[in-house]
């Protein structure tokens, strides 16, 4: 992986986790909804493992 | 925090560890080197997995728990963020130069420099402010005067660990005190006293991390003197009730005393080398060192503002905090519901205080005329690519740790350690107190964490109450030595981004040192002298 799109990953992944937070608390805590929590949990997994290629 | 939780077996035990296990290995050992951000991923997910299949939780407690760990990241990346800013302005203004260059003049010895800034200052910043903040601080005063990167982060860490307990105004102690449900007048002074070994065995390490052996031979009666002023006047200072301000008065005493000894020919701290100021320290828009140092005095003075009583009352509800609700796994593990968990409290938190002190340091270089158009926008753009590597390794490691707790997987370890040793609890139990600091970044959720289970495990085991908090509260302590939060906050601090395992790795064995010490002092407290 060359370095500038390692480099896009890394930032890709933080952003994800950023977003992704307050989208888990809603889904979670304010609406219980479980299909949205699925969606966020899922989509906070892709953070992570955009993280574990990135870094 | 209570329940039945998952039943206590090897197996259970095994999976619980997996996760901690993952991250250490994966960042410590072998050919691996992971990053944190890497090992910290990859840790998430198994507790994810182990979370789901093992310890019964279903989506909802794993988001929740996952969603606490970014909360405690928000609280401690917001100290980061901003002391990298601040530090970032300060470099592009020039005064990073002029700061290094005349502290090195005030004190001149480097071992005076480690143990006067890297231990005794420290400590009197985590007394005032705490929550990351003597890391923020010291690493990169450290770094101007001269210290390498990685020292300079080591000894920051490991010099402010003594204050810990004590420091946030008492915050940790008022926890395992409550936990406990000790009389205050009771354990406010053995623990003080049981400080005063480790603590001085710290100033032994800070000065081992400076100079090796040579440093220790050097200086090892102002060592004694420095460390024996600390430890005596944070034991009276808990005599009197004065808890909260125990770690205040320590290290201004320490401060005190480490820099009277450094005028003193012969005790190993007398600056005897001439001072190195070459022509290109002199910043070129004749900033002084006092304008360069400016934001860092307003904000020892706004943290000192901010711990008057008015002003914490007036600011208690000025706050960013969520609410959590209660959450029961199918194996009976219960977390209790909590209002504005890790609350961001905009009149004392560290984060909104730096950006206080930058902006009224604005001010005051606007109006001085030394302010350069374009240092915010640079300053800002530096820190943003400094600190993506360290954001993300926070958020999924502490998410890792407060899944783990919210499932029962720490407690159940905690359980275990108590369990298998035995005898030996007293050397083993203030490792559980590094363990509760080591996953959470804060020696106050350690002892909420595991202050109940030390005292459980002490009265099942016959042994002094007393001396198991104090022992679990001081082990709490010096393992913020290695709380991965703080590793973090230090590297980025001091230009090693990425490079978190050099800074662990050389920090790792000086806290087993320190934490042993306790240990051992607490076997001789209960099985020796019996109390």
């Amino acid at each position: 992986m060359t370095n500038l799109r390692q480099n896009k990953l890394k930032q890709i992944s933080l952003w994800i986790i950023a977003v992704d937070f307050p989208v888990m608390y809603l889904a979670a805590v304010t609406f219980e909804s479980t299909v949205l929590t699925l969606v966020a949990l899922a989509f906070m997994a892709l953070g992570a493992v955009a993280a574990a290629v990135a870094f | 925090m209570s329940g039945d939780g998952p039943e206590l077996t090897v197996t259970n035990v095994a999976f619980a560890a997996i996760p901690v296990f993952l991250l250490i290995v994966t960042m410590l050992v072998g050919k691996l080197k992971w990053s944190a951000p890497r090992a910290g991923a990859v840790s998430w997910l198994a507790a994810v997995v182990l979370s789901v299949f093992v310890f019964g939780a279903d989506q909802s407690i794993v988001v929740i728990g996952s969603s606490k760990g970014l909360s405690l990241s928000l609280f401690v990346l917001t100290i980061i963020w901003t002391s990298v800013l601040l530090y970032n302005v300060i470099e592009k203004m020039g005064g990073i130069s002029v700061i290094g260059a005349t502290m090195t003049r005030l004190v001149r010895d480097p071992l005076a420099q480690a143990l006067i800034v890297g231990w005794a200052f420290s400590g009197l910043v985590q007394g005032v402010a705490g929550f990351g903040l003597p890391v923020a601080v010291v690493a990169p005063l450290l770094l101007m005067m001269g210290f390498s990167p990685v020292r300079a982060a080591v000894i920051a860490l490991v010099g402010h660990s003594w204050a810990v307990t004590y420091g946030s105004l008492g915050s940790s102690f008022y926890t395992i005190q409550l936990v406990s449900g000790l009389d205050p007048d009771t354990l406010g002074p053995h623990m003080a006293a049981m400080f005063a070994v480790p603590t001085i065995v710290t100033g032994f390490a800070v000065a081992h991390l400076q100079g090796g052996f040579g440093a220790i031979r050097k200086g090892w009666f102002a060592i004694l003197l420095i460390g024996g002023a600390i430890s005596v006047s944070m034991w009276l200072t808990t005599v009197v009730g004065a808890y909260q301000v125990a770690a205040v008065v320590a290290g201004l005493v320490g401060c005190g005393v480490g820099w009277g000894l450094s005028r003193i020919p012969g005790l190993g701290l007398y600056g005897d080398q001439p001072v190195d100021l070459k022509p290109d320290n002199q910043s070129p828009n004749s900033l002084t060192f006092n304008l360069a140092f400016l934001p860092y005095y307003v904000l020892f003075a706004l943290s000192i503002a901010s711990q008057v009583p008015v002003v914490r009352e007036f600011g208690s509800d000025l706050r960013f905090g969520l609410d959590y609700p209660e959450t029961i796994t199918a194996k009976g593990f219960v977390i209790s519901s909590v209002e504005a968990y890790a609350p961001i409290r905009f009149l004392n938190h560290p984060g909104p205080l730096i950006l206080a002190s930058l902006g009224i340091s604005y001010l005051v270089y606007r109006f001085r005329g030394v302010w350069h158009s374009g240092v915010g926008i640079s300053a800002a753009k530096a820190t943003y690519s400094q600190v993506v590597s360290n954001s993300v390794g926070v958020g999924t490691m502490v998410m890792m740790a407060l899944l783990m707790t919210t499932v029962g997987m720490t407690t159940l370890l905690g359980e275990a350690i108590a369990r298998a040793t035995g005898p030996a609890f007293p050397l083993l139990s203030p490792y559980i107190g590094v363990l509760g600091t080591f996953m959470t970044g804060s020696n106050t959720n350690s002892n909420a964490m595991f202050g109940a289970l030390q005292i459980g495990t002490a009265q099942a085991l016959g042994i002094g109450l007393v001396t198991i908090a104090a022992t679990h509260s001081i082990g709490a302590s010096f393992g913020s030595a290695i709380a991965m939060s703080k590793v973090m906050a230090g590297t980025v601090l001091v230009g090693l981004s990425g490079k978190e395992r050099d800074v662990l790795v050389k920090a790792i064995p000086y806290c087993i040192l320190v934490v042993l010490t306790v240990g051992i002092q607490a076997w001789v407290i209960i099985n020796v002298l019996d109390e």
